[in-house]
């Protein structure tokens, strides 16, 4: 069976992104910063371009597997910086939300990384392949990359998830910050860019951001606590990827945009039931989780 | 009774189909133009599929998983050989297909043995272009294609010994089309598809052909693409992008700059305002875009200089009746004479 | 004197941006939605490409109209979705928008020549090459959208700090979507002249900078505008003088005058009483 085997490397991979992705979106909505992945894979790429470009590693041969070593250690310094400067500026003094502050950071990596490949490389020629991805074609390689890396940050969560968690619940609260805090929000942050770093190479930028968004936007809607919002991402997650990867298949077209049509829809029905079955019930002004 | 007997009449149909299909080459190609020289040199013996389409940008493929299955099964891949297809590699590892990988049998690059332009003088990458090892768009000239097609045709003959000869006549045949098209039959026929080639590539073929013969200059023998070519001959055009060289370069037009010649970089106020100027001194008319790039951006810069941008598609592309390169250069040289 | 003539057309473009761009930013950034415009941006391309598949030529009348249409009633499902208690912030629908948006997008990519330019991050602009009459078509567009929001300023402005108009949900309703589709028809008429990135930045940019330290409201708004206008001069002048693309040129300073601002601010020793007024 041809397609069966096809996708099931691609599959493994997605579960992983699935796995890691769900958690942070609850994470990320609850705080607002929506557009967080996005950023820090744009952060992370300036950081390879500059890598790239001091250490003159741009080769002919562009194995779209492994990162260099220089381009990826500079990715991830950028992704610390990003991280440390995302953490100071959610201070009261600062009356802008966060959100503002990642997207300004989205906008100047990217266009710092058009310039410095403008100077020092000749060309913007991989924008694509980042924002669609290669997961059809994923190799073993990378996918144990990936499973290390989401075991790694997984398994730090959740020995620290509680941390993690009131972190999260008191984010829009000004109280005043103890210090502790900024470690852990760090730690939030700079876990978070080593996932979206081995998750953007290879499923690209939309996949990894719809994986992020959409199911937890459903775990969110339909409210519970942290466990059953879990198990709704996950599985809203698991199904889309596993139809959306034979759909792909069988109507030969890119992968992403039909992971996400079918994300989008499972979101839509979730809604609509819900709604359904909230007005058989006498209606209730609730507040929020 | 009835069923049984449709059934065998099936199957009796399909049998000669099957068996034909099994003795034909699979080739694959990564742009449309290679596929339609394979076809005029394998004909009937391969079947030839490409994988960026006409309009599409050749730096962007969108990953749909036919391609992979496509090379899987593929007996032969032709692709460039320079870095234009940077998108190959994942999909040729992923394909799993031993036959079609660099060095194998199976794979062609029809680059090799083309006079390469534009090449760098320093190894990285800071002076200019993506691609280091010189302009990949190597399909724009005739001249070009004739080298694509010997590649292919050793490619063909190392797959299928067997038929060596009818690839070879058929390339043969090929490469003389070409050289009647580009030079009219008249002077192919006194000097032969190769000397007259020799001499366009270096140049020299329009001092040879100032000379006397019999009572008129040997230019008026000319015929041809390079006949249609000559009243556009020697003037000066601009260039969205580095895709026209070896066009250019044959033809004797004269791309004096790039309004984007790094792909993905918009160009900088310095170099926006040198065009304009450039443009209005030198009275350039013409600027030629291939046409997969969005069209926003010319349209602004002709409103802003008054300079007509000639929209071409860059590849052979079915959808818009260009059904192989003798056509589509047909089309570049009637497009450029209307404009300029 | 020569550069200057030539440079005109731009730079004015970039001031009458810069001032519309600071109102709708101050906006965006009191109702935290701060990707909107990319989201819209997205969306009318999306727009422009369905008109495309209709059959109407690439840059023709017909396809624009289809463009706005689509753009307008997804602002529309947006606007009237808003909720009294909302579970999922306005921020996460919007990123679900441009998701799905920028997912179909990709799939009509391949059945439209050079359809890979209508994909978010490719829609670069150059507004270097902007001419007189560009400027004076968005002039045109924009002066309808000013006097509307100078009509409706004061209620727009209570609905973006969480109040509600006449303390109706339906009616804030209505001028949310007064709002957006105002909003939308700026960002799709600036986007394809400018690109994605630069009008971003000036919608978010300036008015940052100018919230972290103005606290009145017009005072942020026209703050907003001479820093955006101001930054949008001095990056010329550095693409012009360093050769560097034009447009990531200001939107680099600009976004780093930000971040510059907000660590100022943060290392500011002056006690302030009355920092938690204003959000």
């Amino acid at each position: 069976m041809l397609s069966i085997e096809f996708i099931f490397l691609p599959f493994l991979g997605c579960l992983l992104i699935v796995l890691i992705n769900v958690y942070f979106g609850i994470h990320v909505i609850k705080r607002e910063i929506i557009f967080i992945d996005i950023a820090l894979a744009s952060i992370a790429a300036l950081g390879s371009a500059v890598g790239m470009v001091l250490f003159e590693s741009i080769s002919v041969d562009h194995s779209h597997e492994g990162h260099g070593f220089f381009p990826y250690l500079f990715s991830l310094g950028f992704i610390s910086i990003a991280s440390f400067a995302f953490t100071l500026l959610k201070h009261k003094k600062i009356s802008i939300p966060l959100e503002a502050i990642i997207g300004i950071a989205y906008a100047v990596a990217t266009t710092l990384t058009v310039i410095i490949l403008d100077k020092g490389a000749g060309g913007d020629v991989h924008v694509h392949d980042m924002l669609v991805g290669t997961i059809l074609w994923i190799s073993g390689h990378q996918l144990t990359r990936l499973a290390l890396v989401v075991t790694i940050v997984g398994v730090f969560h959740i020995i620290y998830r509680k941390k993690f968690m009131s972190l999260t619940e008191s984010f829009h609260n000004h109280d005043n910050k103890i210090n502790r805090h900024m470690l852990w929000d760090f730690l939030f942050y700079f876990s978070f860019g080593l996932v979206v770093v081995e998750a953007v190479n290879i499923a690209g930028i939309l996949t990894v951001f719809a994986f992020l968004i959409l199911p937890a936007s459903l775990s969110v809607i339909l409210k519970g606590n942290w466990t059953t919002k879990l198990i709704v991402g996950w599985v809203a997650g698991v199904t889309a990827s596993f139809a959306g990867l034979l759909f792909s298949l069988k109507l030969d077209v890119p992968s992403a945009p039909v992971i996400i049509t079918l994300l989008g829809i499972i979101l839509l029905l979730g809604y609509l039931l819900y709604k359904i079955s909230n007005n058989k019930k006498p209606v209730k002004e609730t507040s929020e989780t | 009774m009835k069923k049984q007997i449709i059934g065998l009449l099936l199957a009796i149909i399909t049998i000669p189909g099957i068996a034909v299909e099994k003795s034909q080459i699979r080739i694959v190609c990564s742009f449309s133009d290679y596929a339609s020289i394979a076809s005029e040199i394998a004909k009937g013996y391969a079947t030839v599929e490409s994988i960026s389409q006409g309009e599409s940008d050749p730096h962007f493929i969108p990953p749909k998983p036919s391609y992979a299955m496509m090379l899987n099964k593929a007996d032969i891949w032709i692709t460039t050989g320079m870095d234009l297809e940077q998108w190959s590699t994942t999909l040729i590892d992923r394909a799993h297909n031993s036959k079609i990988m660099d060095g194998a049998v199976g794979f062609v690059a029809v680059s090799d043995g083309v006079t390469i332009l534009d090449k760098p003088e320093k190894a990285d990458r800071s002076e200019g272009d993506v691609h280091l090892m010189g302009n990949p768009h190597i399909n724009t000239s005739p001249l070009n294609w004739k080298i694509i097609a010997r590649n292919i045709t050793v490619g063909l003959i190392k797959v299928d010994p067997e038929n060596a000869e009818f690839y070879e006549r058929n390339r043969d045949d090929f490469i003389d089309r070409v050289d009647r098209a580009l030079f009219g039959d008249e002077l192919v026929d006194m000097f032969g598809g190769e000397t007259l080639s020799r001499l366009l590539l270096n140049h020299t073929l329009f001092t040879f052909l100032d000379r006397e013969y019999q009572d008129k200059k040997l230019v008026d023998l000319l015929g041809g693409w390079l006949k249609e070519a000559l009243p556009f001959r020697g003037s000066r055009i601009i260039a969205y992008h580095k895709n026209w060289a070896y066009f250019s370069d044959i033809f004797g037009l004269e791309i004096i700059d790039f309004i984007e010649p790094k792909p993905g970089i918009p160009p900088s106020a310095k170099h926006v305002q040198y065009i304009v100027n450039l443009i209005k001194d030198q009275e350039i008319k013409v600027m030629l875009v291939a046409s997969y790039f969005e069209k926003k951006s010319p349209q602004m810069i002709e409103d802003r200089t008054g300079i007509k941008a000639v929209y071409l598609p860059l590849f052979v592309n079915h959808e818009i009746g260009i059904e192989n390169n003798f056509e589509l250069v047909d089309y570049w040289i009637s497009q450029i004479k209307q404009n300029l | 004197m020569g550069t200057l003539l030539f440079l005109a057309p731009p730079i004015v473009a970039c001031i009458i941006l810069a001032g519309i761009l600071s109102y709708f930013g101050n906006h965006i950034l009191s109702r935290g939605i701060i990707f909107i415009d990319i989201a819209v941006a997205q969306i009318a391309a999306l727009g422009t490409m369905i008109g495309i598949l209709l059959g109407f030529a690439e840059n023709s009348a017909n396809a624009q109209i289809v463009s706005y249409a689509f753009t307008i009633i997804i602002l529309g499902i947006f606007s009237f979705m808003k909720v009294k208690n909302q579970v999922l912030p306005q921020e996460a629908i919007i990123g679900i928008f441009y998701c799905i948006a920028l997912g179909m997008a990709l799939l009509l990519a391949e059945k439209i020549p050079g359809g890979s330019n209508y994909i978010t991050k490719t829609i670069t602009g150059n507004v270097l090459w902007v001419t007189w009459k560009s400027v004076l078509y968005c002039l045109l567009i924009f002066i309808p959208v000013i006097i509307v929001n100078l009509v409706m300023g004061n209620i727009i402005k209570k609905v973006s700090h969480g109040e509600l108009a006449g303390n109706s949900m339906s009616r804030t309703r209505i001028y949310d979507l007064v709002f957006y589709i105002t909003f939308g028809i700026v960002i799709v008429k600036s986007v394809p002249v400018m690109g994605i990135f630069l009008v971003f930045m000036l919608l978010i940019g300036p008015a940052s900078i100018s919230r972290i330290f103005v606290r009145s409201w017009t005072g942020r708004i026209i703050w907003g505008w001479i820093i955006g206008a101001a930054g949008s001069l001095l990056g010329i002048y550095i693409s012009y003088s360093m050769n560097i693309s034009n447009g990531p040129a200001i939107v680099s300073l600009i976004g780093i005058a930000t971040y510059i601002a907000a660590f100022t601010k943060l290392y500011m020793k002056r006690a302030d009483k009355n920092i938690l007024t204003t959000n």
